[in-house]
């Protein structure tokens, strides 16, 4: 098992034919994933060829999941365009959209994300994530394929390259999946969201959680996991030695109640029981270390 | 009644180093626009948001004449134009106590710029230099009967937006929230169906508003919602919103974030930013930060003196962690981001050997879409053009890692710099190095 996606996903390619699109088209494909087509608007009926694999191209997601079975689509359409294409993709009711694109507008991920609440049909991961990764069966967005294999781990984190440190610290343990959520104002999919699945995933059996300073909710998924997850769970909180100043403005503090620190989101996670290592190794260390793994 | 006090409310132009390098560390590569105080008032007075009729000036002819169209009933204000908050009690090279001055008259206003106009302003968010001083601002004071607090702003929690509102005006709201949270009030607004009539009257309501006052708030609100949408605002905060003798209701400060993401459909506020950067001294901007900024890079200095180079806001906060923790102080955060180029990890190096301080230069890359080798090549080609004078410790795991490695080890044995050159895969093990290079 897996969270989210898994060997059968049938991916879609959202900007397909861009540069960012072909260039992570071919390394979803190398690593696995089952690819099935492409969405560009106006540029349907095409075929595309990456490395012997022929992709069908579609205008709208809707043609693409008729005539494909897709259930997954990953975007790599560019920020100004990126609203529209989430948008074709909840109408069209697909079930899981990781959005990979950076520098969308927070407006637009704001709006995008409630019209998706709105039709409850729709799974957004991101914006601005690397994406997920079940390894061995399924590579949705960015993340390296070849860092480690499958396994007993799950993780979810906000940053990109934190995630390849961690996968890489454990590679010789595995991961069920590690899911990069982004670390934009406005997320379609929560580290809660995650270690809900994780629990009730039953091939994961321990899980990590990285955070980084800003916003509080690293402190909301402590609240959840001392209420929720009794699986164990390591976390690592990044940007302790960050400069101070006001981390959110007074008002944003205000409304969120945290200080958006590290060392507050640490505390947090600590009071709900959860190891919180110092180091990305330590933080591996820890884990090895509940689980009874020597490395 | 408080009588035109303005001179503590300069306006809170976020001073890159208190504000904005945090934001950028926060919220990845995300930045704010950085307005002139006369160009929010502008942009306010476009969306027909009460503000203190003024301009800009930049001679004192002209701020002599602006003066004199206007009332000087609630007294006139003159405000020397620097992105830097603290200009009340600041001082400038003049010799004149104040970058913020009330005025009866048109003459006084022109005395006063005199001494403004071409000379730096020094504040507490200043260089110790200061900024120079390229225009003035001129606007009409109001008075004061009481004084209340607006923002609006992107929810984290419910992901939409809110409201924030308080009686308690006129200070700063995060005591006011410490002392009397009561004194505070929230209203979750979703985005969907916007600031309905019925959640703007509550708002108002909250604030006590009765009468005229009530309904030109509930306007006021609806302009200001507007402005926020309209503008890709992140965060509007009205502070103090004020009421008048008169009974109306004036935005006396106002601090307004744009989302520079949206830059591509603000046009307008992509040339404010631009002309408003260019009237604030170099000095404002930390030399290398621009350089990086035109290279791509999200570069912000710091004390330290171990000048960090990684891929990856998350990663490269972990390492100013870890140096830290074993005992040591980052120079700077640099994330060269997913898919630097060689000519940009070229740059970032030119930017941390220019770097005074430093002592040892940290390289921690996780190639992944990022090429190992490509961050090798750019430490070869900057070596060859830059004089690296301190050691460099590399830590490098990932894509092509192999491949970096030997070009490295060629280089070194090449004789072709004198540079300095640890390479350590391990990231716990090679901050330590670096740490105990910095300090020899």
């Amino acid at each position: 098992m897996s969270i989210f996606i898994n060997s059968a996903s049938k991916v879609i390619v959202q900007g397909m034919t861009g540069s960012e699109g072909t260039k992570h088209t071919r390394r979803m494909l190398a690593s696995g994933t089952k690819v099935v087509g492409g969405v560009t608007p106006g540029k349907g009926g095409q075929v595309v060829d990456i490395d012997g694999t022929s992709l069908p191209v579609f205008n709208t997601v809707a043609e693409a999941m008729a005539a494909t079975g897709a259930n997954v689509s990953v975007v790599f359409v560019p920020p100004k365009f990126a609203k529209a294409a989430v948008i074709d993709a909840i109408d069209a009711v697909m079930p899981l959209v990781v959005v990979i694109t950076e520098g969308i507008p927070v407006h637009d991920s704001a709006s995008f994300y409630t019209y998706a609440q709105t039709k409850g049909t729709t799974q957004i991961i991101g914006p601005n994530c690397p994406g997920l990764i079940s390894p061995g069966k399924s590579n949705v967005g960015i993340i390296p394929s070849d860092i480690t294999g499958s396994g007993p781990i799950g993780l979810v984190s906000k940053s990109g390259t934190l995630t390849y440190q961690m996968m890489y610290e454990l590679r010789d343990i595995g991961f069920s999946t590690a899911v990069g959520i982004g670390g934009d104002p406005v997320i379609g999919t929560t580290h809660i969201d995650c270690l809900r699945a994780f629990q009730d995933d039953p091939e994961t059996t321990a899980i990590v959680m990285i955070g980084e300073i800003g916003g509080d909710a690293e402190e909301r998924a402590a609240a959840f996991i001392a209420e929720y997850v009794t699986k164990p769970v390591v976390g690592y909180v990044a940007g302790f030695t960050a400069p101070e100043g006001k981390t959110m403005g007074h008002a944003g503090a205000i409304v969120s109640g945290s200080s958006g620190t590290a060392q507050g989101k640490k505390d947090a996670l600590e009071a709900a029981g959860v190891k919180v290592g110092q180091t990305p190794s330590e933080t591996a260390r820890l884990l090895r270390a509940i689980m009874g793994r020597q490395q | 009644m408080f009588s035109s006090i303005f001179s503590k409310y300069a306006i809170k132009s976020t001073a890159r180093h208190q504000l904005m390098a945090p934001q950028m560390l926060l919220t990845t590569p995300r930045r704010f626009i950085d307005l002139h105080e006369f160009q929010s008032k502008f942009i306010m007075g476009k969306f027909g948001i009460n503000v203190q009729r003024g301009q800009l000036a930049k001679t004192p002819e002209e701020a002599a004449a602006i003066a004199s169209t206007l009332s000087n009933k609630g007294g006139l204000i003159l405000k020397a134009q620097v992105k830097a908050g603290g200009r009340g009690k600041g001082k400038l090279t003049s010799g004149l106590k104040g970058g913020v001055q009330i005025c009866k008259t048109p003459q006084q206003i022109q005395d006063f710029t005199k001494q403004m106009l071409g000379y730096n302003l020094i504040t507490h968010q200043t260089p110790p230099e200061g900024l120079l001083v390229k225009s003035v601002l001129v606007h009409e004071g109001v008075d004061i009967d009481k004084q209340l607090y607006l923002a609006i702003l992107h929810d984290r929690k419910n992901q939409g937006l809110c409201v924030v509102s308080s009686v308690k005006g006129g200070m700063d709201i995060e005591e006011v929230a410490k002392e009397e949270p009561e004194a505070i009030k929230v209203h979750t607004i979703d985005i969907r169906v916007g600031l309905t009539d019925e959640i703007a009257a509550k708002v108002i309501d909250s604030l006590q508003l009765t009468g005229k006052l009530r309904e030109q708030g509930i306007e006021q609100l609806k302009k200001l919602y507007k402005m926020f949408n309209d503008l890709d605002a992140t965060q509007i905060e009205v502070n103090p919103w004020a009421i008048t003798p008169e009974k109306d209701i004036y935005c006396v400060d106002a601090k307004i974030n744009i989302d520079d993401a949206a830059l591509f459909r603000q046009e307008d506020l992509a040339q404010m930013y631009k002309d408003g950067a260019g009237s604030t001294s170099a000095a404002d901007y930390d030399v290398n930060e621009e350089k990086a900024v035109a290279a791509g890079l999200n570069y912000i200095a710091l004390e330290g003196n171990i000048g960090c180079m990684v891929n990856g806001a998350g990663l490269a906060m972990a390492t100013m962690d870890i140096i830290q923790l074993k005992g040591g102080k980052p120079a700077n955060f640099l994330d060269v981001g997913g898919g630097a180029t060689t000519s940009q990890v070229k740059t970032a190096f030119e930017i941390l050997s220019q770097h005074h301080q430093v002592k040892a230069i940290f390289v921690n890359i996780f190639g992944g879409i990022m090429k190992c080798d490509t961050i090798a090549q750019g430490i070869i080609d900057a070596a060859a053009q830059v004089k690296i004078d301190v050691p460099v410790v590399v830590r490098l795991t990932g894509t092509n890692a192999d491949k970096a490695f030997t070009l490295l080890d060629e280089f070194s044995k090449s004789n072709k710099s004198t540079m300095k050159l640890i390479v350590n895969p391990s990231f716990d093990s090679a901050a330590q190095t670096v740490v105990q290079a910095a300090a020899q």
